[in-house]
């Protein structure tokens, strides 16, 4: 082995003791806010394959614990299955809750069917589609309705939606897209939701939505969302949903540490250790 | 000469028409050599993974990726094999060692993308790696990987101009119609009625 593979082979195996080290996360005790228990929620979450990202639904699952998530919703495009495998695995290790769904896309608008057990055909329109996931017992959010998905909800479909992403990563990256998202909340008076809409690109959970659920089983979650109990914060500390949710949470110590925790995941020197040193090994297995 | 075999990965990349022409010439089967380049790909897309996701090198993120992307190179083989039929002297495995030593525009670019997302905060991040940014850079990654691949088929397979031209668009059409169902066919319908509709 020569001095320049011998590098990179040291920084990588640097890297990835430190990283799975690190890899192991504590849990939270659970947070009690006006007689609820606060969840940390992301209802938008893409598996492999056939979803535009590279994780499988068990990796979905290992991958939310680690972040701290209680909550999640694995949302295929157009089908449902891969959920039912997350709520399977997630049950076998003890896992957070998943819930099963599917991202309803159509030409016309992109909606989340959570809590539901069968496919939602793409074809119809959004208020038939809501209708249909109403049927099945579960709850429809719009997912991030930008000025592209509005024509596809007519007042009927936004009059029954039961929540609206008001907060998606990509308001970060255009933040001229943000608008839009606010004007359809304001427009809906439905649940204000914060999700990742994972697709590998970006980590697990950058948005989330903050559900104040009775418990944490799949049931008491989509009666929160139902009854509109959830709050969502952008990073410049900006609130949507429940007036006297969020009045509650701008007040309580515990609640600012869970969102310090979720705005600046863990990044502990092991994590920085492992990132630098991957990232400068793979420089070296390249260049060297 | 000498380069070129030191450093393939590099020389294909800033000479691909020489390096090719050189390492084609050399006629020497490297050891493992139809492993190692698919091996590599797939861990550079395991690590990418894990440090976008997580910010680190963890072992679990780094297998999924390695797991769940082996399509990646499967398809490209599978690909290649379509093209390769019939081109003699080079051995199959020859080829897939060549080929697969090609892929340095696209290994560039997904570090640069998973540096980013480990070195800046969330936010931040998100704001580099915006589509009007990141757009631009796989444009100039597919079609600098477009010309190496050109130039594999040119002086590897001994083609001429127009047929190293038609067997990078049939190897393209197969390895990423196929990459394509398997990573985001779930939506190619609704997508593909949508465009019809427009």
């Amino acid at each position: 082995m020569n001095l320049s593979r011998f590098i990179s082979a040291a920084l990588l195996a640097v890297a990835i003791v430190t990283g799975t080290a690190s890899d192991f996360p504590s849990a939270n005790p659970p947070l009690i806010l006006g007689g609820y228990r606060v969840l940390e929620a992301d209802f938008h979450v893409h598996n492999f394959p056939f979803n535009y990202t590279a994780l499988a639904p068990w990796d979905l699952v290992l991958e939310a614990r680690r972040q701290h998530l209680d909550v999640i919703a694995i949302t295929a495009h157009n089908r449902v299955w891969p959920s039912k495998v997350g709520v399977w695995f997630s049950a076998l290790v003890g896992g957070p809750t998943v819930l099963t769904g599917e991202e309803v896309v159509s030409p016309r608008y992109h909606l989340l069917g959570i809590g539901i057990d069968s496919t939602v055909d793409w074809h119809q329109s959004a208020a038939s589609a809501i209708d249909d996931i109403h049927r099945q017992g579960g709850v429809a959010i719009a997912a991030h309705p930008g000025l592209i998905f509005w024509p596809g909800y007519d007042d009927t479909a936004v009059s029954r939606l039961d929540g609206s992403e008001v907060l998606h990563p990509v308001i970060y990256a255009s933040p001229r897209s943000y608008k839009p998202f606010q004007q359809f909340y304001s427009r809906a008076h439905a649940a204000a939701i914060g999700d990742s809409d994972y697709h590998g690109l970006w980590p697990m959970g950058l948005c989330r939505t903050y559900v104040f659920a009775k418990n944490d089983s799949p049931a008491a979650i989509l009666d929160a969302i139902r009854a509109r109990r959830t709050v969502v914060y952008d990073r410049n500390n900006r609130a949507y949903g429940d007036p006297e949710l969020i009045q509650l949470t701008e007040h309580d110590q515990r609640f600012a540490d869970l969102r310090r925790e979720a705005d600046n995941p863990d990044l502990s020197w092991m994590v920085r250790v492992s990132g630098i040193c991957g990232v400068l090994g793979l420089v070296a297995l390249l260049f060297l | 000469m000498q380069t070129a075999q030191r450093t393939p990965l590099i020389s294909i990349m800033l000479r691909p028409a020489y390096a090719y022409r050189a390492l084609a010439a050399l006629r020497v089967e490297r050891k493992w050599g139809a492993v190692r380049g698919p091996l590599l790909l797939l861990f550079w897309l395991g690590c990418s993974l894990s440090l976008i996701t997580s910010q680190r090198l963890g072992l679990r993120l780094v297998a999924a990726g390695m797991i769940n992307l082996s399509f990646v190179p499967l398809v490209e083989i599978f690909a290649l094999f379509v093209v390769w039929r019939g081109v003699r002297p080079i051995s199959f495995s020859r080829a897939v060692d060549l080929f697969f030593l090609g892929h340095g525009p696209w290994m560039i670019g997904m570090l640069g993308y998973a540096a980013i997302w480990t070195l800046f905060a969330p936010v931040h991040a998100m704001a580099i790696t915006a589509t009007r940014h990141i757009a631009p850079i796989l444009l100039v990654a597919a079609l600098w990987s477009g010309y190496i691949d050109y130039c594999f088929f040119r002086y590897v397979f001994n083609r001429s101009r127009a047929r190293a031209g038609a067997d990078l668009i049939l190897e393209r059409a197969i390895a990423w119609g196929l990459g394509m169902i398997i990573y985001g066919g779930g939506v190619l319908p609704s997508q593909m009625s949508g465009m019809l509709r427009s």
